[in-house]
């Protein structure tokens, strides 16, 4: 049991076909081509598939597809192509906040979300903590991801 | 490789920018999840619901039937040969008997991961459960209950024998006993495991997350009968290992399902199935007595380590002898009676963890170092002090210690920043209490063999092809280039690496035993090293220079001194292609096994350990007395690696081991109940730190001072140290804070409240025992 539906991501609408129970995540996979999103735990404990929806960060393991038709979802990919999370993802790369990369992309999507939400320079690290408290990093230890978030908050926008 | 000639580079010792970077950040990058091939079949896998059981039927026809589903496998489709790294008793499904919760009992391959995983709930099968071994100490005496057909569960038993040790405990001012318990961590890498198993001319080839594609290839070999080289592993970007992946993992039973069907077909674990299938660090008893003088010089040591096997031997046998090594610490005790053994218990396999065995005997030597310290009213520093093993030395599989030993340089950083912290103002309405410790260790870098291919191109371009697998740490993407262009007087930008497979490079016996860095490291180096030998014979020839005089700088062959000399190193390599040949050589290496001596080591799998590293952490915790809570406020890591190649990437190792190590010691812990299910197989339940967690600040620092005489460019290994030494600082600093030693790990509010609890119960106050559990007789032989 399958419908059509269009799914707006990155700017572009993606007419693609969906179950009622296809994740958000599967639809960007393997309906829309956009891997960037990852599927650490499908639980919703992780963060590593987090998108964000109409800003908001979600994880996309936990929301249907077709409850984002008519909202605006955005993937690191389209995120880092320009603006804020280009910049968020070069600070990224000069604190070597990025080893396997399997968290990455969820983390900047969660950056982006608390940087939309806050003026420049404005994030403390309890609010960086507590935007990216449900991001695990297996490998970095997180000091350097905190560095390049303080970094991108502070930066001019 | 000599250390003279320590000089300065223009690569080496700078801060590297990771390569593979912004790909990775960019979600660019390409894990084998993300690769999906036409015609591709998903597999799920049915498995065992008991811990140990005779399998009496599967009724596969229900799920074959379903619509979508191509093929269901049981035993009885597949070969009967076994597979492991040292022992060969695993099945690629579990034949007649079942052995742990989670084991592979049949597999659905269907179009669609949906229809594959309704299929597999549809298998029937039919298993008569009986009386699991779930205990580890139950496991190691019983000879009733038995998790393989053999007289004993113990399935490795290694002896290392030195001096005399009844002799010496015997007379000895005084014997002093420690005991520790500790428990099972997952890896919790945040890519589950994946392969893809691809149909090709008289084989197949896998993609496939691993840290071992060379190790996989070899084993599937033996297994499906097939030479070598028809077997390809190519290994996309694989996120994070940390020694969970250099299994087979599911490679075997993709494999079979490929070869089943002549289609690829992908394994993908949900989390929940890599948690309860996956091998992680092990459980385990260490039982530690030194005898001593009254100098707390330790003259003797006798230790008896078990660890728990899981229901197959998977690495176990060999971290075996890894921890009856590691019984000494970084200390000098001439005479030793060590026992290792592994134990099958029917629980899920335990196998590699960064650092395998480390933790534990970290934790266990370095207790028992503040024992000795308490019962001769001596400071445990000093204690440590007056061991610490080093140049001349002999350590405990009597191999000669060549390298300065610096455990001390590091403690005494160490020791200097606890005092700092000691010192620091409390906030006042802070009311947890303060705890300060430290805890040392050595270890040792793993110099398994490796080769790598140099060329240079006409352009003056190079490129490698290695046979090593970037995890993560950078190691092979990012500093192996930079050492080809520290060789070769080139730009890193103008090497380009090849790498992730078995397909365009020669052997390397993969990511693991902090080995990248130094052993693949040295092939390169070695290969680099011949292309520019090469490079000078030709230039020779057209300046009418000697050889010897000529060296490789910015992309220039110039005679030495006489900067703008010579010639470009592209028109170099361009003519040699003309003239002599292309300019390309593989270097090959393999540690040189060093004599060892005085020791008698019965049932170890290895006989020395490799390049030692020295190793300080020191930690300052706060408890929260109520809840039990401990929180790490501070945290500082000096290490002894020898050279560092990139201090960026090098922090990024420290740093995230320390984590990793914290975790291990506070938060996590894989349960496995009396039936031997997993009760926490979850990232809910199974609690790795967050960013919220982490000390503000981990202060990593190098001696720089002690470059290996035989790494490249003087280094050594790292990434292990780092997750070894947290649990035993965070230990030690518990200690100090509440006056009594934890001796069970993890050191989680419930153990830290018990600890409390025991303490405050003890008989007579001011009379330490030795441990908080009733004690135990001497260390049983
Ligand atoms: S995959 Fe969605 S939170 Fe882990
Ligand atoms: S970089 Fe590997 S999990 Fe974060």
């Amino acid at each position: 049991m399958t419908t059509h539906m269009t799914l707006r991501v990155n700017g572009s609408d993606h007419d693609i076909t969906v179950a009622p129970d296809t994740l958000l995540l599967d639809a960007l996979r393997y309906e829309c081509g956009l891997t960037g999103a990852k599927l650490g735990c499908g639980t919703g404990d992780c963060g590593a598939c987090t998108v964000t929806v109409d800003g908001e960060a979600v994880n996309s393991c936990l929301v249907y597809a077709l409850e984002c038709e008519g909202h605006a979802v955005e993937t690191v990919e389209g995120a880092t192509a320009g603006g804020i999370g280009a910049l968020v993802a070069e600070e990224f790369v000069k604190a070597d906040a990025v080893q396997c990369g399997f968290c990455s992309p969820g983390i900047i999507m969660s950056t982006c979300a608390l940087l939309a939400r806050t003026e420049p320079g404005a994030a403390t690290d309890e609010d960086i903590k507590e935007a990216l408290a449900g991001n695990l990093c297996r490998c970095t230890g997180y000091l350097p991801i905190l560095e390049a978030v303080r970094r991108a908050s502070g930066a001019p926008r | 490789m000599s250390d003279k000639d320590f000089g300065q580079y223009q690569n080496v010792g700078r801060r590297l920018i990771r390569r593979d970077a912004v790909e990775r950040l960019t979600g660019h990058t390409t894990y084998t999840e993300d690769i999906r091939l036409p015609g591709m079949l998903h597999g799920v896998l049915v498995q065992s619901p008991v811990a140990a059981g005779r399998i009496r039927g599967i009724d596969v026809d229900r799920a074959a039937a379903l619509d979508g589903v191509v093929k269901v496998l049981t035993a009885k489709d597949v070969t009967d040969r076994r597979y492991g790294n040292y022992v060969k008793d695993q099945p690629i499904f579990a034949r007649d008997r079942v052995r742990f919760v989670g084991e592979p009992v049949a597999m659905v391959a269907a179009t669609s991961l949906a229809v594959a995983r309704r299929a597999a709930g549809m298998v029937e099968i039919d298993i008569e459960a009986t009386t699991p071994v779930v205990d580890l100490r139950e496991a190691l005496t019983s000879a009733e209950v038995l998790v393989h057909d053999r007289d004993t569960n113990v399935i490795e038993d290694v002896h290392i024998s030195r001096g005399d040790v009844d002799a010496v405990f015997a007379t000895a001012h005084a014997v002093v006993h420690t005991e520790i318990e500790s428990h099972r961590a997952h890896q919790a890498y945040l890519e589950p495991r994946a392969v893809t198993a691809v149909p090709a001319p008289g084989g197949f080839s896998l993609l496939m997350s691993t840290q071992q594609p060379f190790g996989v290839r070899a084993q599937l070999a033996e297994l499906f009968d097939l030479p070598t080289g028809a077997i390809e592993v190519r290994v996309p970007a694989v996120g994070g290992g940390f020694g969970g992946k250099l299994h087979l993992l599911f490679a075997p039973q993709a494999a079979a399902m490929t070869l089943a069907t002549s289609r690829p077909v992908q394994i993908v674990c949900s989390r929940a199935e890599d948690m309860v299938t996956g091998n992680p660090r092990e459980n385990s008893i260490v039982r530690m007595s030194s005898a001593v003088d009254e100098s707390g010089r330790i003259l003797a040591r006798r230790c008896d380590v078990v660890l728990d096997a899981g229901a197959y031997a998977m690495d176990t046998p060999i971290l075996t002898s890894m921890a009856a090594f590691y019984a000494t610490g970084p200390y000098r005790i001439d005479a030793l009676d060590v026992r290792g053994r592994a134990v099958y218990t029917n629980t899920c396999p335990t196998g590699s963890f960064r650092g395998p065995s480390g933790p534990q005997m970290v934790y266990a030597a370095e207790a028992q170092i503040e024992d000795i310290a308490q019962r001769l009213g001596l400071d445990p520093a000093e204690v440590r002090r007056r061991n610490f093993i080093g140049e001349g030395d002999r350590g405990p599989t009597g191999e000669l210690i060549t390298l300065r030993g610096t455990t001390d340089e590091c403690m005494r950083v160490v020791e200097s920043r606890l005092r700092q912290w000691r010192q620091a103002d409390v906030p006042r309405d802070d009311h947890r209490r303060r705890g300060y410790g430290l805890a040392c260790a050595w270890w040792s870098t793993l110099g398994t063999p490796s080769a790598a291919t140099v060329e240079l191109h006409e352009d003056g371009t190079a490129t490698l092809s290695s046979g090593g697998t970037e995890i993560g740490t950078g190691a092979i993407s990012t500093a192996l280039p930079s050492m080809v262009a520290e060789e070769l007087g080139l730009r890193p930008d103008r090497v380009v690496l090849k790498s992730g497979g078995t397909r365009d490079a020669p052997y390397d016996s993969g990511s693991r035993g902090s080995r990248t860095m130094f052993a693949t490291g040295n092939a390169t180096v070695l290969a680099a090293r011949a292309v520019a030998e090469q490079i000078r014979n030709e230039a020779s020839r057209l300046l009418g220079v000697d050889p010897a005089d000529l060296v490789l700088r910015e992309g220039r062959v110039e005679v030495e001194g006489a900067p703008e000399t010579g010639m470009t190193i592209a028109d170099v390599s361009a003519s040699a292609h003309m003239r002599s040949g292309p300019v390309v050589a593989t270097g090959r290496y393999r540690a040189e096994l060093a004599p060892v001596e005085g020791s008698d080591l019965r049932g170890a799998r290895f006989l020395r350990l490799g390049e030692p590293t020295f190793h300080c952490h020191g930690v300052e915790i706060a408890l929260d007395e109520e809840t039990g809570r401990v929180d790490v406020l501070n945290f500082i890591a000096v290490h002894d690696v020898g050279r560092v190649v990139n201090p960026v990437g090098a922090r990024g190792q420290v740093e995230g081991g320390v984590v990793q190590g914290i975790g291990y010691a506070l938060t996590e812990n894989l349960r496995t109940n009396d039936r031997g299910v997993i009760v926490n197989g979850n990232f809910h339940d199974y609690r790795l730190p967050t960013i919220a967690d982490v000390p503000p600040h981990i202060e990593t620092l190098f001696i720089e001072t002690n470059h290996s005489h035989t790494g490249p460019f003087g280094a050594k290994g790292l990434g292990e140290p780092p997750v070894i030494l947290p649990a035993a600082a965070i230990g030690s600093a518990l200690r100090d804070l509440l006056g009594v030693q934890p001796y069970h790990l993890p050191l989680d509010a419930d153990r830290v409240v018990l600890t409390m609890a025991e303490r405050d119960a003890r008989p007579t106050p001011g009379q330490p025992p030795s441990t908080t559990r009733p004690p135990e007789p001497e260390v049983e032989r």
